[in-house]
């Protein structure tokens, strides 16, 4: 079942100078639930704001993003921060995380913004042992290294069980042994947590981690490979 | 490089406008202390001058120098004097309004031809000359006197009227000096041909009015130098003297130091023997001028420095603030080889910029600041009559450009301390969080304990405060000094308190808090340091305002409360009592008093005062003042604050009417001669026929009595202070008058503030008035001193800068903490957090951080007032203060206070809320990302 759906998405922005510019030009593409889907493509091509589209944080000019067979953008600003509290994560570029937290809160913030009525510590920790960093709870984000950081923000991103994860060039900012690492922690959530994923990355060594890989320039689609 | 400057100034149009408005307003401060000293001290000047002329009913400034001849001794003393009399002008720098050569023969013995009586009398009289005596007198009858000697050689007298009553001369009559003689060698023959007076009241020529010269026979003055003071004239003995009455309204601030100096120079070089120079006491008026002038200008300085530093403090953050996000271009043109020196030229350059702004348009704002603080008459009120000319002076120059360099030096101290700034620093540093310095060294407890010690210090040298202001100096600086501190410290010591409380308030409910309160408080624990600036300045700015209105109606109310029990009524009156002998010892005749009825809402009522009274105890003397009243009168004429009293006024007034032997005394009685209720007391009323004893009864004591001064502090000759203790005694008028008759009294009049009404019947009723105390005028002049006027001005203008700083602080602060936090808000908004909640976060944060700097800040600045105000009171009342003082915080200052601060707080959400509406979420992680 595809849990994203795009359909004939447009979105353009305007320059100051009043010129208009196509960013996304009529895209159409699915992600089936519990995979990982990655979008690549060259800087400029457009996949960051497709995936802001498909994630609730930017609205399309047309076209539906349905999300379990709903237009996610048909009801306003209140149900899509409903959707981005309790069925989306995220996982941005640069590092995201909240600095006047600790590791620990800044997990822990999710589980409090999406209402989590479990045990909330043990959820916490065990979303940073799934990324290894159990054992820094307590560190201020800006004492961890960039990879350990990113960590942090994925752990952030699955703590409240989302549907789906959307990660921005989350291995941008990494080295290659690390974007390795980070990736297959992707893989190794879709299994263990069974979320569907969802990244952007312009990486070609990463591509085959995922398991579907659309290609998206000039806006477009050209071409899709499970 | 002015063009890079100039570029950047335009690309941060918003913090640099902050800092122009801050640069001038700190010019402005800087150039209204010199400017209203300047300008206020030429009209306190004159006014020093006036004021005596009105009290003593005397031109104020004059100058009397003697030269005698005797025989044939001192002429060139004389003519040395002659010579500094006629260059007095050039001498004390000062036009001469009016100069008078009186010219005497000592008192001779006259012998009249005219037969009276029988006999020719003898007369004591002097033969003198006035000049110009003919343009400035009126002739009464007879004629004027010639400028020659007669055909039949008879010198020409005029005589004024009390003269001729005096000695019983009539026109025409001759009179004979044996002892004087002319030319000829021959005694003078004087012919009495006139009689005169002075032509016009107004007129200074007459200094010394007609009837002081009670002993002169007039002649022309040149003919008095043609036939009495020829070089040979050897037995001719005589006094020449000049009145000089230089212009006092041509004193200017500048020229009182070189006058003073002057005048003793001239009065001490020409005394002896033979001549002698004397002043009027203008030199006491001058001084007087002088010490007021030091006082007022103590005051504004010591009420300007913390606005001033306020004003610095808030520069400071601005600059360090439009560094910090600058950061990053620096950085950026450091890397690509920019050297120190020059990112250090590019800001002095940016500064000098700013503040030259500031130093222009800052100072036609100071002199209109300065014209306000002129018309100033109360806190935040500017309906004073006083109109002030702007006098600029180089001095105010100087303060400006003392004001720019600080200003300059307190922009770069953030420059210089970033200098080794690099890229890799500035990332490491934006998520550092230390505790600021002041709180690692408990400068706030420190602060604050200095105070509280300055505060116990002051507490046990009151005493020596008040001699400071009885003996003309200035009040001590350190006073306001601890207050400042005290304000200061606890600020700082609110916002560590702050910090502990919300890791309280965190603790408490950690696991509880839901998002938005959980995120603010985090917030505030975590990166408070950025907000300690605001926040201190917040408290300050509370503080300080309440302080400053505090002081401001606390003096004002205070003088004017002790001035209206000092006085007793709005109008004490004494009219001219007629008596039917010429030394006052026989029969007065009292004026109407019933007419005072005809006064509609107003109440008279007659008091006696006797100040040379005397009572006894055990045989003993001691003096007392007695009051003679009618209670029923008394009691709406004279009204008394209750609270001075211990049982209710028209108790004291019910019981003293009950008997007419019934007396109401000062505890003093009670206290020191262990009177009680019930004792005769035996009073001694003098009069001017004699002292007469009366027997009464103590009904009551009493602390305060309307006009009644318990304690009287003066300045011994020892120069310590002496406190002499009042006694009063309040007895029936019937019983009084019974005793010594009646005697001249006073009317106190009750006109409820309309004076007016009184002058009206005054006016027409013809009513001859010897003495009139009007306390609603007495009050305006209160409100209209330079001293109160500059400070009520000074407080309200310090009070609007703090206000105007605080509130452009603290808009900056929170739009420049939403832009830096841009990215964190993203993250929120893409975590699910609504816009509704973010705003959420940030109200909390105000609230939990503004209301608390409101209450904290109301807290200690009336804490500052109840320690500190009674002490700056002193400063303004010294002696004066009978009553003990009322602490006065109008509600609607404090109202006004709060409500522009939370109007700021309004806005500054409303801006905010804006801000985060608008906030397009992919962008803002976008912007985050930069």
């Amino acid at each position: 079942m595809d849990i994203l759906k795009a359909e004939n998405i447009v979105r353009s922005f305007k320059l100051g100078s009043g010129e208009k510019i196509d960013v996304l030009k009529n895209v159409s593409m699915t992600v089936p639930e519990n995979t990982l889907a990655i979008l690549k493509g060259p800087s400029g091509s457009g996949k960051t704001t497709l995936m802001n589209i498909m994630g609730g944080l930017d609205a399309p000019n047309s076209g539906t993003m349905l999300f379990n067979g709903k237009d996610i953008y048909a009801n306003g600003e209140t149900d899509i921060d409903g959707l981005r509290r309790k069925d989306f994560g995220f996982v941005f570029q640069s590092v995201s995380l909240i600095p006047i937290m600790t590791v620990y809160e800044n997990v822990e913030f999710s589980l409090r913004l999406s209402g989590y009525t479990g045990d909330r510590e043990e959820r916490v920790m065990k979303c940073l042992s799934l990324v290894g960093l159990d054992a820094r709870s307590d560190h201020m984000p800006q004492e961890l290294s960039g990879g350990e950081q990113q960590r942090v923000a994925i752990a952030r991103a699955i703590a409240h069980s989302p549907r789906v994860v959307f990660a921005d060039e989350p291995t941008a900012e990494l080295d290659s042994q690390t974007a390795i690492h980070v990736v297959s922690l992707f893989k190794e959530l879709v299994e263990k947590e069974h979320v569907t994923m969802v990244m952007t990355t312009h990486d070609v060594g990463l591509m085959s981690a995922g398991d579907i890989v659309y290609s998206i320039e000039n806006g477009e689609i050209v071409s899709e490979n499970d | 490089m002015l063009h890079l400057v100039i570029q950047r100034i335009l690309h941060k149009k918003w913090m640099i406008a902050c800092l122009i408005i801050g640069n001038i307003l700190l010019t402005a401060v800087a150039v209204t202390h010199p400017l209203y000293n300047s300008s206020s001290s030429q009209s306190m000047l004159i006014e020093e001058f006036d004021s005596s002329m009105k009290e003593n009913n005397k031109y104020p400034m004059m100058i009397h120098t003697i030269g005698r001849i005797r025989k044939n001794a001192g002429r060139s003393a004389t003519n040395k004097i002659r010579k500094v009399a006629n260059g007095m002008s050039e001498t004390i720098g000062l036009p001469i309004v009016e100069q008078i050569c009186y010219r005497n023969m000592i008192s001779s013995t006259v012998t009249s031809m005219t037969v009276h009586d029988g006999m020719f009398s003898k007369l004591m009289l002097a033969l003198s000359s006035l000049s110009d005596l003919e343009k400035h007198c009126e002739v009464l009858s007879g004629r004027m006197y010639s400028d020659k000697v007669t055909d039949d050689g008879f010198i020409e007298v005029m005589i004024n009227q009390s003269v001729m009553v005096e000695h019983d001369l009539i026109v025409g009559e001759e009179l004979t000096i044996e002892s004087i003689k002319g030319p000829d060698k021959k005694p003078v023959n004087l012919r009495v041909v006139g009689v005169y007076t002075n032509s016009s009241d107004e007129d200074l020529y007459w200094y010394n009015p007609p009837s002081f010269y009670s002993k002169d026979l007039m002649m022309d003055h040149d003919l008095f130098e043609e036939l009495f003071m020829y070089e040979d004239a050897k037995k001719n003995q005589f006094d020449e003297e000049f009145i000089i009455l230089p212009d006092y309204k041509a004193i200017t601030p500048d020229t009182v130091d070189d006058l003073i100096y002057t005048t003793n120079d001239l009065v001490k070089n020409n005394n002896d023997v033979y001549r002698l120079l004397e002043t009027s006491n203008y030199l006491k008026l001058l001084e007087q001028f002088r010490t007021k002038q030091k006082q007022i200008d103590v005051m504004l300085t010591i009420l300007e420095v913390p606005v001033a530093l306020m004003l610095l403090a808030f520069i400071f953050m601005i600059s360090r603030q439009m560094l910090s996000l600058e950061e990053g271009e620096v950085a950026m043109l450091k890397s690509r080889g920019a050297s120190a020196f020059q990112i250090f030229r590019l800001y002095l350059m940016q500064s000098l910029v700013v503040s030259g702004v500031g130093l222009i348009l800052g100072f036609p704002i100071g002199a209109g600041i300065t014209k306000l603080l002129g018309r100033a008459d109360a806190f935040l009120s500017f309906s004073g009559g006083r109109k002030m000319d702007i006098i600029f002076k180089i001095d105010t120059l100087y303060f400006a450009l003392g004001a720019m360099v600080l200003s300059v030096l307190i922009t770069m101290i953030p420059v210089m301390k970033k200098d080794k700034t690099s890229i890799v620093a500035v990332k490491r540093r934006r998520n550092r969080q230390t505790k600021p310095l002041w709180m690692k060294l408990y400068l706030d407890i420190i602060i604050t304990g200095i105070s509280i010690y300055g505060y116990y210090t002051f507490l046990n040298s009151k005493d020596e405060m008040i001699m400071r202001v009885l003996s003309g100096k200035a009040p001590d600086p350190l006073v306001f000094l601890s207050a400042a501190l005290f304000i200061l410290g606890s600020a700082l010591l609110c916002v560590r308190i702050h910090r502990f409380l919300l890791k309280v308030v965190y603790r408490v409910g950690k696991k509880k808090w839901k998002p938005v309160a959980y995120t603010s408080l985090l917030e505030l624990i975590r990166s408070g340091n950025k907000q300690v600036f605001v926040m201190v300045f917040l408290i300050l700015t509370v503080s300080f305002g309440l302080f400053y209105t505090t002081i401001a109606r606390t003096i004002v109310a205070n003088s004017e409360r002790n001035l209206k029990y000092i006085e007793g009524a709005d109008i004490k009156v004494r009219e001219y009592w007629m008596n039917n002998s010429r030394l006052g010892k026989g029969h007065y005749y009292e004026p109407d008093f019933a007419k005072y009825g005809q006064l509609e809402g107003a109440d008279a009522a007659r008091v006696y005062i006797d100040k040379n009274a005397t009572f006894f105890v055990e045989s003993r003397r001691f003096e007392t003042e007695v009051m003679g009243i009618n209670t029923n009168e008394f009691g709406k004429a004279a009204p008394i604050d209750e609270s001075l009293l211990a049982h209710d006024y028209y108790d004291y007034l019910n019981v003293l009417s009950r008997n007419p032997n019934a007396v109401l005394v000062s505890s003093a009685f009670k206290d020191r001669y262990l009177f009680k209720i019930g004792d005769e007391i035996m009073i001694n009323l003098s009069s001017p026929t004699g002292n007469h004893s009366v027997i009464c009864v103590i009904y009551g004591f009493f602390d305060y009595w309307p006009s009644y001064r318990p304690t009287q502090i003066s300045i011994g000759n020892d120069g310590k202070p002496n406190t002499a203790q009042k006694m009063l005694v309040v007895a029936n008028l019937s019983k009084i008058q019974s005793t010594v008759g009646v005697l001249p009294y006073d009317v106190w009049i009750n006109t409820d503030g309309d004076n007016e009404k009184f002058y009206e019947l005054a006016e027409t009723q013809g009513f001859s008035i010897t003495s009139l105390t009007d306390s609603v005028k007495l009050t305006e002049a209160l409100h209209d001193d330079p001293l109160f006027a500059g400070t009520s001005g000074i407080l309200t203008m310090s009070f609007i800068a703090i206000l105007v700083i605080c509130s452009i602080g603290y808009l900056m602060y929170w739009s420049l903490s939403i832009r830096a936090r841009q990215l964190q808000f993203g993250v929120f908004r893409a975590m699910g957090v609504t816009a509704g909640q973010v705003s959420g976060m940030l109200i909390i944060e105000q609230i939990l951080t503004g209301v608390y700097c409101i209450i904290v800040g109301l807290i200690s600045g009336y804490l500052a007032s109840i320690l500190f105000v009674p002490m700056i009171q002193i400063a303004y009342q010294g002696a004066d203060n009978v009553l003990a003082m009322k602490l006065i915080t109008k509600p609607s200052d404090v109202i006004e206070l709060v409500a522009v601060i939370l109007a700021v707080f309004i806005i500054c959400v409303a801006v905010l809320m804006r801000q985060i509406k608008s906030m397009k979420i992919s962008q803002a992680l976008k912007l985050g990302e930069d």
